[in-house]
C-alpha cells in the first residue's frame, strides 16, 4: 500500500457508482449509497490542484476588475466568441460524471455506454436547428426572459424560475456529493474539506467574477479535459501498437461476461423504457439552464449558431475517448491484480476505471494530472450551476417579479451575489447533510424537471402561437407535478428508498410520461383559455416571431 | 418608429421566403437525426443480438458501437451544414430584409 493514491482495499463497490449517475442522469445501475473509505493523501493530485486553483483564482481576479454591468456580470458582457463558447457549453456538458460514468459503464457493461453518448450527442444538432438562433435572439440574461417574452412576467417567470432553481439545487447537491467522495478517493481528503472546498471556491468565482470568470475556467478546463482523455487514450492504445480491432478482442476475452458487453443490457432492451430514456437524453439538456444561459454569452445569432458547432464536435469527441477507455480498461485494469479486490472487482468502484487506468499507463505523475481534472471539472460545473441559479433569484424573481422591473443594475447585481452566496452556503450544508444519503433520485430529479417543465414551455413559447400564460403556468406546473410524482412513486425512491416491494410506477426512466402530461396540459389550458390576456398573449406572437427570426431589436455585444 | 419595422417585415415577401426557406431546411435536418437516431433505439431495443453481431467475421467490434459512432459523427456533420448554410445565405437574407423594412 505505498503507491499514492487510489489504491486501498476496502472501499465499498457501491461507493462511486454514483458518480456516474450524476451524467448518466437516469441511468439505470447500481443503488447510490455506501461509505467510500478514505485514501492515503495524493500529493501530486493536490499539488496540480491547487496549480489549477492558483490559475483560475487569477483570471477571477482580472474578470472582476472587468465586471461593470448587469450585462458583464450575466453574460459576459456578450463578448464571447463562437469558438470559446462552444468549448465552454461543452465544457458545461463534460461533468465528472460523463467522464468517470461513460467509461466506468462501458467498463461493466460494454456497449450500453455508446447507447448512452449516442443520446447525449444528437440533442445538440436539434437545439442548434430549432431552438439556439431563436433563444439568443428573444433573451437577454435568462431563459425566462424568452418563456415570458410575449406572456404576462410575473406567473411566467415566476414558473420559469422555480424550474431553474430547481434543476439547479438537485444538480449542485449532486454534484458536491460526488465531488466529496470523488476527493476522498482521489486525493485521500476528508469529505467535509472537499465540499467545503468546492462551495468557497465556486462562490469566490462566481460572485466577483460573475459569467466571464465562470466561462474562463470552464473553457481552460474543458482543454484540459480533452487534452488530458487524449493522452490517455493514446497511452492506452499503444498498448496495443494502436491496433484498435485487438484492444477490443481482448477487451471480449478478458471481461467476465465476454460476447455480452457486445450487446445491449436488459434496461434498453425495452422499447417504452428506450423511448422514455432517449428523450430525457435529448430533451434534458434543453431545459438545463446553466447551458441555455451561456446562449447569451455571444454577440448574435451566427455566433450562437457556431458556439453549437463547435460544441457537438467537442461533446462527440470526448464520447468516443470515454467509450474507448472502458474497452482500453477491460484490459489494462481489469486483469491487473493491483487494481482489484479479493472478489476481483474494481478498487474504488465501477467509476474508477479511467482513473486506475491513467495509472496503469502513465504512472503516479499522470493519475495526478487526470485526478485534479477530474476535481476542475466538477468545480467548473458546479460555478455554472451556481451563477445559473442566482441570475434566476436577482434577475427573474427580484428585478422582474418582485421590483417590475424597476431596480438598478448596480442593485441587480447585488442581489445576485448574496443569491450566490445563499446558493454556496444551501449547497455545503445539503452536501454535508447528504453524504451517506441515497442521491439518484435527486439526479433524475434534475434532468425530469429540466426535460418535464423547462423545455416544454420554452419550446412552446417559441413556436405555437396559441400559447397563453394560462396554459404555461398550469401546464408547466403540471409537468412538474408529474416528474416529482414518477420520481417518488417509481423505483429509484418508492423501492431503493422508502423499502417498498414493487414501485407505483413502473418505469425508472419516466421523461415520455411526465413530458406528455405537460404537453398535454400546455395545449389543452391554453385552447380553452378566452380570456383578454390569452388574445394579447396570441397578438403578440407576431412581433416575437419577427424578432425570433431576424434578430430586429436583439441584445447586441456590450462595447467594452 | 419600432412597430411600421415590424409591419414592413410582415408584409415583406423576402421575409416569407426566408422564414419558410429556412425552417423548411431545419425542420428537413432535425426529421434526417431524429430518424437515424431512432432507428438505432429500435434497433438497440428491439434486436440486441443483431446490435451485438461484430463487423466482420473473427472481429470483436460489434455492428453497434460504430453505428453509435456514426451517429455522433453525423451529427457534428449536420450541425456543420446548417452553420454553413445559416451563416452565408440565410443571413445574407435576413440582413436585407432587415435594411429594406428599416427604410
Amino acid at each position: 500500500m505505498t503507491r499514492p493514491g487510489i489504491l486501498a482495499t476496502g472501499v465499498a463497490a457501491a461507493g462511486a457508482a454514483y458518480l456516474g449517475l450524476i451524467g448518466l442522469a437516469c441511468a439505470a445501475g447500481d443503488p447510490l449509497g455506501g461509505a467510500v473509505q478514505k485514501q492515503p493523501v495524493n500529493i501530486m493530485a493536490i499539488l496540480m490542484f491547487l496549480v489549477f486553483v492558483a490559475f483560475t483564482l487569477g483570471i477571477t481576479y482580472w474578470a472582476a476588475k472587468r465586471t461593470k454591468t448587469t450585462k458583464d456580470f450575466y453574460a459576459a458582457g456578450g463578448g464571447i466568441t463562437g469558438f470559446q463558447n462552444g468549448l465552454a457549453i461543452a465544457g458545461d456538458y463534460m461533468s465528472a460524471a460523463a467522464f468517470l460514468g461513460v467509461s466506468g459503464m462501458v467498463y461493466g457493461k460494454g456497449v450500453d455506454g455508446v447507447f448512452y453518448t449516442a443520446g447525449w450527442t444528437v440533442g445538440w444538432p436539434l437545439i442548434l436547428f430549432l431552438i439556439a438562433e431563436r433563444l439568443r435572439n428573444l433573451g437577454k440574461y435568462t431563459f425566462a426572459d424568452v418563456a415570458s417574452y410575449r406572456l404576462e412576467q410575473k406567473p411566467i417567470r415566476s414558473l420559469a424560475a422555480t424550474g431553474a432553481l430547481a434543476v439547479v439545487i438537485f444538480y449542485l447537491i449532486a454534484q458536491m456529493v460526488g465531488a466529496g467522495k470523488l476527493i476522498q478517493l482521489l486525493f485521500g481528503l476528508e469529505y467535509t474539506y472537499a465540499v467545503v472546498l468546492v462551495g468557497c471556491l465556486m462562490m469566490l468565482y462566481v460572485t466577483f467574477g460573475g459569467m466571464i470568470a465562470t466561462t474562463w475556467v470552464q473553457i481552460i478546463k474543458a482543454c484540459l479535459l480533452l487534452g488530458g482523455c487524449t493522452i490517455l487514450v493514446v497511452l492506452a492504445l499503444h498498448h496495443w501498437g494502436f491496433d484498435f480491432s485487438r484492444m477490443m478482442q481482448d477487451a471480449v476475452a478478458n471481461h467476465k461476461g465476454h460476447d455480452v458487453i457486445l450487446q445491449p443490457s436488459k434496461s434498453i432492451a425495452d422499447p417504452v423504457s428506450a423511448i422514455s430514456l432517449s428523450l430525457a437524453l435529448m430533451c434534458g439538456p434543453a431545459g438545463l439552464p446553466h447551458i441555455l444561459m451561456r446562449f447569451f454569452t455571444v454577440p448574435d445569432a451566427k455566433a450562437a449558431r457556431k458556439s453549437v458547432f463547435f460544441a457537438t464536435g467537442f461533446v462527440a469527441y470526448f464520447f468516443v475517448l470515454a467509450v474507448t477507455m472502458g474497452f482500453c480498461a477491460i484490459t489494462i485494469v481489469g486483469t491487473n491484480p493491483t487494481y482489484l479486490d479479493a472478489a476481483g472487482k474494481i478498487l474504488g468502484g465501477g467509476n474508477m476505471a479511467a482513473i486506475h487506468l491513467s495509472n496503469a499507463v502513465g504512472g503516479p505523475v499522470f493519475l495526478g494530472f487526470i485526478s485534479a481534472v477530474a476535481f476542475a471539472t466538477i468545480l467548473a460545473v458546479v460555478s455554472g450551476l451556481a451563477l445559473a441559479g442566482a441570475s434566476a433569484v436577482s434577475h427573474d424573481l427580484y428585478a422582474n417579479v418582485f421590483r417590475r422591473g424597476r431596480t438598478s443594475e448596480g442593485e441587480e447585481i447585488m442581489v445576485s451575489r448574496i443569491a450566490t452566496l445563499t446558493l454556496g452556503v444551501i449547497a455545503i450544508v445539503l452536501g454535508l447533510a447528504f453524504e451517506n444519503q441515497n442521491i439518484a433520485f435527486m439526479v433524475a430529479l434534475a434532468f425530469g424537471l429540466a426535460a418535464s417543465v423547462n423545455f416544454p414551455v420554452l419550446f412552446l413559447s417559441i413556436f405555437w402561437k396559441g400559447l397563453t400564460t394560462r396554459g404555461a403556468f398550469v401546464g408547466g406546473f403540471m409537468g412538474l407535478i408529474a416528474a416529482v410524482a414518477c420520481v417518488v412513486f417509481g423505483p429509484t425512491v418508492w423501492v431503493s428508498i422508502l423499502g417498498f416491494a414493487k414501485p407505483i410506477f413502473p418505469y425508472e426512466h419516466f421523461a415520455l410520461f411526465s413530458m406528455s402530461v405537460a404537453f398535454g396540459s400546455i395545449w389543452l389550458f391554453s385552447v380553452t383559455d378566452r380570456s383578454t390576456r390569452a388574445a394579447k398573449d396570441k397578438e403578440n406572437y407576431r412581433y416575437q416571431m419577427i424578432r425570433a427570426e431576424t434578430g430586429i431589436g436583439a441584445e447586441g455585444a456590450a462595447a467594452h | 418608429m419600432k412597430n411600421k419595422i415590424y409591419d414592413n417585415v410582415s408584409a415583406s415577401p423576402l421575409f416569407e421566403k426566408l422564414v419558410q426557406k429556412r425552417n423548411r431546411f431545419a425542420v428537413i435536418l432535425s426529421v434526417v437525426m431524429l430518424g437515424v437516431y431512432y432507428a438505432y433505439v429500435l434497433f438497440a431495443s428491439s434486436n440486441p443480438a443483431g446490435f451485438g453481431t461484430p463487423i466482420a467475421e473473427g472481429s470483436k467490434i460489434p455492428v453497434g458501437l460504430l453505428f453509435g459512432w456514426g451517429i455522433q459523427a453525423f451529427a457534428f456533420v449536420l450541425t456543420g451544414i446548417y452553420v454553413f448554410r445559416a451563416n452565408s445565405e440565410f443571413d445574407a437574407m435576413t440582413k436585407q430584409v432587415v435594411e429594406e423594412s428599416s427604410r
